[in-house]
């Protein structure tokens, strides 16, 4: 096995052309991902042609260079924008721009780029040793174990709410109305569609996120701009330390890391879940068990940590359920199947037998991947504080401008320019009376498949509630959102607590 | 004077860009003069897509120009389909028609067209399906099933949409038991439920189950298309087991908006016909597991509509 993975190495590095096309997809997921409204999957949808004409290993290090550098990409505009280039990286923006804000963009960005290898890397090793029992065990998930691990995750909500978890829940539950847009999963009935078919494929998640985060920033920007308030978008660092990530930052920071390494990869192995949950789950246990919980969403390193391993571990872990089984994680795992099949090679327990010379050129190509990634970002990113160092009236119109491109090219529709808008507004609304749209965000994401593993598990256990206390599994997650419940409210307690004695004093 | 000179030169070049506008007017040109667009209603890298894009490279060679592939995604495969209801029939605008959108999606939802807004080049693939359980399931044949199904009170199974569950519900319909169809969103998360016993037996799609079959893994009961499957071909289709009309017909094909020249329409059916007979589409083919399969342009639309009327029966007893 070692061999075979020096072989891949070798096979890579020595190979000039090789080299150039892992670099060119590094290169090119990292842009499309930083900005907003283009995202690692039109990257990879950008590729698939090209992938006609070049051989297996060229096409999937190239492809899996772009899915790598486009879910860090989605950071760099998060930081610096406030405006995440990709779901992925959503759970970041809040704490990274902070940091920005203070002058400690490049400190937020190191911090990014280097738990993102963690993530990346971490996950790879997991899946070259232990790809295939990872597997076997996730296919235990069923309907009834999926269900009761979305309503643990539901609980995350309320540190995602802020304040006040009355006003989470509402955002949750307004993310969990508009996850309900199109064809109910189970009899393909129309549900708010209103007649218009292009709502009948559901509300895009990117479209939502580029609406409420992005957009919704934008007017904001516009707001203050037109109260006279015109400056520089980032302030320049104050003093070195500013640009530099410190020793003990990091390991202030280690044990957050390797939790959101182990949930990146536990999210990742399960299809269906993707790299968006697994930063917000991340970056919530991190809240929870860090030592400066209040710094969290106001600049805490510690926060951008926790959310960007968690997201990159997702894509090593990713092709745990895809090479081992054939199922696609997500939706750029699903384009990645038609890159295997152009060659000729069905992902699926037979790829270990039929091509193990390429399966670990794959696993070498990750983890190059990511040293690449790591060099590009390390020569470039002076460049792009640099530009985040211009006005706001510049900036930000090229901004929207990129928003309403990408939005469009995702399907090539009008509406979903409409639809955008439409967020932008509700994103807007929600900031002014303090609801975090963050709350909006995961509400969506666990809305379509919280409700399809419910119905399918009700489906199979003939409307009996017993399939969802009937194995191990489902019990061991029980018992965690029962203690994830008792957290926040012992939480919200100790809060009320100390307000109180603040009030006596 | 400079000032006139000026007016002039402007007026001169507004005219001229004016002109620029009235590009010649095609009149008994030949067809085709310029690109041809391939409008595909699903996203790029999924089996449709690939088919597309390489039966597109070989139609270049006899059409002369080239044919550029635009995806357009969603709304259930419908949004593509649109795009081409929508678009000029002058020939220069053609899409693929899958069979699902057209006989199956109406009945789901509320779409702006109709069979007859299209005419159709070929259909050139056919989705295969078959009925699989668990290897070491104790169910080895549809009896067993069946039978199960009737001692149990009925019995789970999993497709991921229609046409696929159509299979197990017409031998539900004829030996009066009950199956329960709960649906996954792609064929291989349907072959997962069942590798991982949550649900009894699945009707797959081919290239989700042929992997677990060779890694014996999961058996295969019955082909649920109307014929045997090349990689177990000692499996019987449901029609050879007695049930007759079970097995499900699923096309992927070309087309083009309704009205279209008598002219135009040959030329495109003559171009793609002889850019299906191209081996390296016929390879992508068999790599794809999506089984080639040509059939004229008028034989696509009978069977598009024949399965719409069949599927009307079928259908409205599930929503109900």
């Amino acid at each position: 096995m070692f061999l075979l993975l020096l072989q891949g190495f070798g096979d890579i590095v020595l190979n000039i052309h090789n080299l150039i096309f892992l670099i060119g997809g590094v290169a090119l997921g990292l842009i499309m991902g930083a900005i907003p409204g283009l995202t690692s999957t039109m990257a990879i949808a950008l590729i698939i042609p090209l992938t006609f004409y070049i051989t297996p290993v060229q096409s999937l290090v190239m492809l899996l260079g772009a899915y790598n550098g486009g879910i860090f990409g989605g950071s760099l505009s998060a930081i610096l924008l406030a405006t995440p280039g990709t779901p992925a990286s959503a759970a970041t923006a809040a704490d990274g721009f902070k940091l920005a804000l203070q002058g400690k963009a490049g400190k937020a960005i190191k911090m990014a780029i280097t738990s993102s290898i963690f993530g990346c890397l971490f996950s790879s090793i997991v899946l070259i040793i232990i790809a295939e029992p990872i597997a076997r065990y996730a296919l235990k998930f069923g309907p009834g174990e999926y269900t009761v691990l979305m309503i643990f995750s539901l609980t995350i909500i309320a540190s995602a709410a802020g304040k006040s978890v009355i006003k989470g829940l509402i955002g949750g539950i307004l993310g969990l109305l508009f996850g309900m847009v199109g064809l109910d999963p189970i009899y393909s009935v129309p549900r708010f569609t209103f007649g218009i078919p292009y709502l009948g494929s559901g509300l895009s998640l990117v479209v939502m996120l580029i609406g409420s985060l992005a957009v919704s920033e934008i007017f904001r920007q516009i707001e203050s701009v037109s109260m006279g308030r015109v400056s520089a978008h980032l302030p320049p660092p104050t003093c070195r330390e500013d640009d530099r990530l410190s020793f003990s930052e990091m390991k202030q920071s280690f044990k957050s890391m390797m939790r959101s390494a182990l949930i990146g990869c536990g999210i990742g192995s399960l299809p269906g879940l993707g790299p968006t949950l697994a930063a917000y789950i991340g970056y919530d246990m991190a809240k929870r068990n860090s030592k400066n919980p209040d710094l969290f969403g106001e600049g805490s390193l510690e926060g951008i940590a926790a959310a960007e391993t968690a997201n990159n571990a997702v894509c090593g872990a990713n092709l745990i359920p895809l090479l081992a089984l054939g199922v696609p994680g997500d939706t750029v795992a699903a384009i990645l199947i038609g890159a295997f099949m152009i060659q000729g090679l069905t992902p699926g327990p037979l790829i270990f037998r039929e091509a193990p010379e390429l399966v670990y050129s794959i696993y070498a190509g990750l983890i190059l991947s990511n040293i690449v990634l790591f060099i590009i970002v390390m020569l470039t990113h002076k460049g792009f504080s640099r530009i985040a160092r211009l006005e706001t009236t510049i900036i930000y119109p090229v901004v929207l401008m990129f928003c309403i491109v990408g939005v469009y090219a995702l399907n090539q529709s009008i509406f979903d320019i409409w639809i955008m808008m439409m967020f932008a507004i509700i994103g807007y609304i929600m900031v002014k009376f303090d609801f975090s749209p963050a709350t909006m965000m995961i509400g969506f994401i666990l809305s379509p498949i919280f409700e399809l593993n419910l119905r399918q598990a009700l489906l199979i256990s003939n409307n009996q509630l017993s399939i969802f206390f009937s194995t191990p599994i489902t019990w061991v997650f029980w018992l965690i959102t029962l203690y994830s419940v008792y957290n926040i409210l012992n939480r919200k307690r100790k809060e009320r607590q100390r307000e109180k004695q603040q009030a006596i004093l | 004077m400079m000032k006139k000179f000026m007016a002039l030169l402007l007026v001169c070049c507004m005219t001229l860009v004016l002109f620029s506008g009235c590009t010649q007017t095609k009149t008994e040109e030949k067809f085709p003069a310029e690109a041809i667009t391939l409008v595909v209603n699903y996203g790029g890298g999924g089996s449709t897509d690939l088919s597309a894009r390489a039966l597109a490279k070989a139609a270049e060679a006899s059409l002369g120009v080239p044919v550029t592939i635009e995806n357009k995604s969603g709304g259930s495969g419908s949004t593509g389909v649109i795009e081409v209801q929508n678009s000029k029939n002058d020939g220069y605008t053609i899409g693929t028609l899958t069979y699902s959108p057209l006989a199956i999606l109406p009945y789901q939802m509320t779409v702006p067209y109709t069979i007859d807004d299209f005419d159709f080049i070929m259909g050139y693939g056919e989705y295969r399906y078959g009925i699989a359980v668990k290897s070491d399931s104790p169910y080895n044949t549809i009896e067993d099933l069946v039978n199960a199904a009737r001692e149990n009170g009925g019995m789970a199974f999993s497709a991921s949409g229609y046409p696929q569950p159509f299979a197990m519900q017409k031998i539900a319909e004829k030996e009066d038991v009950i199956f329960n169809y709960v649906p996954f969103s792609s064929g291989s998360d349907a072959v997962t439920a069942v590798l991982g016993g949550h649900v009894e037996a699945t009707v797959g799609i081919i290239s989700s189950v042929v992997p677990f079959l060779e890694t014996g893994e999961l058996k295969l009961l019955a082909s649920a298309s109307s014929k045997r499957w090349d990689e177990a071909p000692d499996v019987e289709t449901l029609e050879e087991l007695g049930y007759e009309d079970a097995s499900i017909q699923s096309y992927v094909g070309l087309g083009a908006p309704a009205g279209i020249s008598e002219e135009n329409l040959k030329i495109l059916r003559e171009a793609f016909a002889k850019a299906f007979e191209d081996q390296e589409f016929q390879d992508l083919m068999v790599k794809l597991q999506l089984p080639a399969s040509y059939i004229s342009g008028d034989e696509y639309k009978t069977l598009c509509q024949e399965g719409f009327e069949a599927n009307k029966v079928l259908l409205e007893n599930v929503t109900q």
